[in-house]
């Protein structure tokens, strides 16, 4: 893939909450590739086209604490507003500390591109806003409270292998989200979620990330 | 991860126990009641189940599989269920539960392909009237039967001719499973969605909606609470409701229930540690694997002698952990016969209401943790400890009054997660020890001391450990015994105070009110500069009183004083009281030895 990128990030917490922890969260052990395309997209996304992570190397060593955050029951809506000081819930988290890793990641044009997008351009854009520290917003790690530090790796003359890692050896992560993907409706709105589970496999530190059609089937 | 090692765990136990694990159409029922049905389907008797001293007990049966009943609906239990579903108002109950109970009983035994003397008396059994029912009950019941049933608890319905129970009975098993299958296979809706467990594709109606409850954790409901569960709308994503936010099959679901169930009831795979309760497990169908990782967490102060007689059980292996590193004994060597490279779980969990929130999660080897574990004794060992503390023993010394509900909360796991992460301990944990040591004298009635053998091994192995995690010089100088060579200023402090101590005891006897260590330790340990000049001079008295021994400690004193530098130093950090502990520790200790080595020599000469 020609227009491939690499996107080190860091960051004090981190909390890729498993959904059947979510209530009383506890994080996935590594990054989820979709908040890694989410890292990505808070830099630069247009409609025109869709972020693939590849692989995602984890340089340091997996360690978990636990939190407790105040937050709460209900949900907004347009109709409803939470006072949050009458919705409090206190919740634990086992969320993780010390986070770094490096996104590897490419591009994909969408049906929805102009005449006048090219790969050429939104590659470029990307490329200056991440050397400047740009973001639509500022990009997180799971969740608000935990933001991103990033910078761009540029390097392409020694590819993947100098990224120094804490992991040797192959490490089971077990089933890890992938992606969702959606239905819609006749109205063009969401109408289900789809997620869509892969085995993830850490070996020395770097964890190949299958494409989203494979692990349809 | 957890939810998966959980699930492969269940596998291990099915190859193991085979057919003594509830299948996918059975779950595990604790059961208070037993009724006995005759032959004509009449109610015989009813027993509650009681121990030796009559008081009531519940037994464990495997059943058809019961789901979870919330609220107050009508949702029947096949063949084991409370009085209220099968006897419903002719015990004064609602009437509805009993007609619910019927109509399930009869719709699964349709499927019965044969009429075998069990079913024919059952089906009698739900054919009566609630009056029919009723004087049957009459004849045997007490008020105070009555009352128990009343108050909820199963009840399994045996055979009375044969004495077997009826899900026991293979030909009414084969109806509820048929029955089951039919249930289940019922308006597959062709959509399918990945079990987050096992990685499988399979129907959406085939997914969990609820998760299994989880029982006896403690301060969580006595009903239990769930690890999975989405009771408020915040919790639930993309419009999906209940446990459908994360999709798992209820097989897989029921498993990782069942096996967390059975750890909770196992003494051999919990601790509690203050409000989180710890399970542990190795993946291995092998008992002495597990019996190491209960030796290691548990505390086995408690044990009765008669287990206590084998030298060389894992338990004791453990609990003499310190005398054999002493001895330069290393973990593979103490532990040969173990397999190494078994994986082992760690899971702390601690209620939240109807919740369980999941505190820590470790796994690693068997031989990394236990290597940990070494660590942490090694760093414990010192002279005059005889025996392999565990963390509570160790937090005893930092409650007040050494009582164990005085445990400071929190310090069970950070002690915990220091010893498996191979951490410096928690600093808090050392102020507070600092402090009881400061407060508290020596009871020797009840074996306490102010600085006792585990006190001393706590401060040792914290030091060692903080040492350690900065690359300090002075790690390698923090030893098991006294070590004269010391280039610490407050460790020789330690050590002169221990010699004023004695200079003072042995001029005027055991039998003082306050020694100088009740008075000045505090002072001594924290601004030397203000207090020794006065004790050397103090001392010197005591020396000039003591004709027996006094040239021999003034002597000694003069020892010590050779590894002090001119100035005594203004004050002690917080660390520096812990190395002037130490020196004091060791000094005694060591004055102890020799003394015992003295006497020794005396008698050999005699």
């Amino acid at each position: 893939m020609g227009y491939g990128i690499r996107l080190r990030v860091w960051g004090e917490y981190a909390c890729f909450t498993r959904p059947e922890m979510k209530v009383e969260r506890v994080s996935y052990d590594v990054m989820t590739p979709s908040a890694a395309r989410g890292i990505l997209e808070a830099i630069h996304w247009k409609p025109a086209i869709r972020w693939v992570v590849d692989r995602i190397h984890v340089v340091n060593p997996i360690r978990f604490e636990n939190i407790r955050r105040n937050e709460v029951e209900s949900k907004a809506s347009m109709k409803k507003v939470i006072y949050a000081a009458e919705d409090r819930q206190q919740r634990a988290a086992l969320v993780l500390r010390n986070v770094e890793y490096v996104i590897e990641a490419h591009f994909e044009m969408m049906d929805r591109r102009g005449d006048e997008d090219t790969p050429e351009k939104h590659y470029n854009i990307f490329l200056r806003r991440a050397r400047q520290g740009q973001c639509f917003h500022r990009p997180y790690f799971g969740t608000r409270e935990f933001p991103v530090h990033f910078e761009l790796l540029e390097d392409h003359s020694n590819q993947s292998d100098e990224v120094k890692t804490a992991h040797r050896g192959t490490v089971d992560l077990g089933y890890m989200l992938l992606d969702q993907t959606y239905r819609l409706n006749g109205k063009g709105e969401l109408k289900e979620a789809i997620p869509h589970f892969f085995r993830a496999k850490m070996v020395d530190g770097v964890i190949d990330i299958p494409a989203l059609k494979e692990v349809k089937g | 991860m957890i939810l998966q090692a959980l699930n492969a765990y269940y596998d291990l136990l099915l190859e193991r126990e085979g057919d003594r694990l509830p299948r996918e159409e059975y779950s595990s029922a604790d059961v208070s009641f037993e009724v006995q049905l005759s032959d004509k389907g009449t109610v015989a008797s009813i027993l509650p189940y009681v121990n030796d001293k009559g008081k009531s007990i519940k037994r464990t049966f495997i059943v058809p599989k019961q789901p979870k009943r919330a609220g107050s609906g009508i949702n029947p239990y096949f063949l084991c269920d409370k009085a209220e579903y099968l006897f419903g108002s002719a015990l004064s109950m609602r009437e509805a539960c009993r007609k619910g109970s019927i109509d399930l009983c009869n719709a699964v035994l349709e499927f019965a392909s044969v009429e075998s003397p069990e079913i024919i008396s059952f089906k009698r059994f739900l054919g009566y009237s609630d009056q029919e029912l009723a004087e049957q009950l009459g004849k045997f019941m007490s008020p105070d039967l009555h009352k128990a049933l009343s108050s909820g608890g199963l009840c399994v319905i045996k055979f009375a001719p044969t004495g077997k129970f009826f899900h026991d009975d293979r030909k009414i098993q084969q109806a509820w499973e048929r029955y089951y299958g039919s249930t289940t296979d019922e308006e597959s809706s062709g959509q399918e969605q990945t079990c987050l467990i096992t990685g499988e594709n399979m129907s959406v109606n085939k997914i969990a909606r609820l998760h299994p409850n989880i029982k006896n954790l403690v301060g969580a409901q006595t009903a239990g609470a769930a690890i999975v569960s989405f009771n408020i709308p915040s919790f639930c994503s993309y419009g999906r409701d209940q446990s459908y936010n994360a999709p798992t099959s209820q097989k897989a679901a029921d498993a990782y229930g069942y096996v967390l169930n059975k750890f909770l009831a196992d003494p051999d795979h919990y601790v509690r540690m203050n409000d989180t309760t710890v399970v542990f497990w190795a993946e291995t169908t092998s008992e002495k694997e597990q019996e190491l990782l209960s030796s290691l967490f548990q505390d086995f102060s408690d044990e009765d002698g008669s287990k206590i007689a084998d030298e060389e059980s894992i338990r004791m292996r453990v609990k003499s952990a310190v005398i054999r590193i002493r001895q330069g004994q290393a973990f593979k060597e103490t532990f040969q016969d173990l397999d190494a490279d078994v994986k082992f779980y760690l899971l702390g969990l601690s209620p939240n209401a109807a919740r369980i929130a999941v505190r820590f999660w470790y796994t690693g080897t068997l031989g990394e943790i236990g290597e940990r574990v070494w660590r942490h004794y090694e760093d414990l060992s010192i002279a005059g400890l005889e025996r392999s503390p565990t963390i509570k023993e160790l937090l005893r010394e930092i409650a007040v009054g050494h009582e164990w509900k005085n445990i400071p909360p929190n310090m069970e796991g950070q002690m915990l997660r220091s010893i498996l992460l191979g951490l410096p301990y928690s600093r808090a944990v050392f102020a507070q020890l600092m402090n009881r040591i400061r407060s508290e004298s020596d009871d020797p009635r009840k074996g306490l001391y102010k600085i006792g053998a585990v006190r001393a091994a706590m401060i040792k192995a914290y030091l060692l450990r903080q040492y350690r995690s900065r690359n300090h010089a002075l790690e390698g100088e923090i030893t098991m015994g006294l070590n004269e060579q010391s280039t610490s200023v407050p460790y020789h402090l330690g050590r002169l105070f221990a010699c004023l101590e004695k200079a003072q005891i042995s001029a005027l006897g055991q039998n003082i009110n306050a020694t100088i260590r009740d008075r000045y330790w505090g002072a001594a340990s924290s601004t030397p500069a203000n207090v020794f000049p006065r004790l050397l001079s103090l001392s010197q008295h005591h020396i000039a009183k003591d004709e027996k021994w006094g040239r021999s400690n003034d002597h000694r004193i003069q020892e010590v004083m050779n590894s002090l530098p001119g100035q005594f130093p203004r004050r002690l950090s917080l660390e520096e009281q812990g190395m002037f502990a130490l020196g004091y520790y060791h000094q005694r200790q060591d004055f102890y030895t020799s003394n015992n080595n003295n006497l020794n020599e005396k008698r050999e000469q005699e």
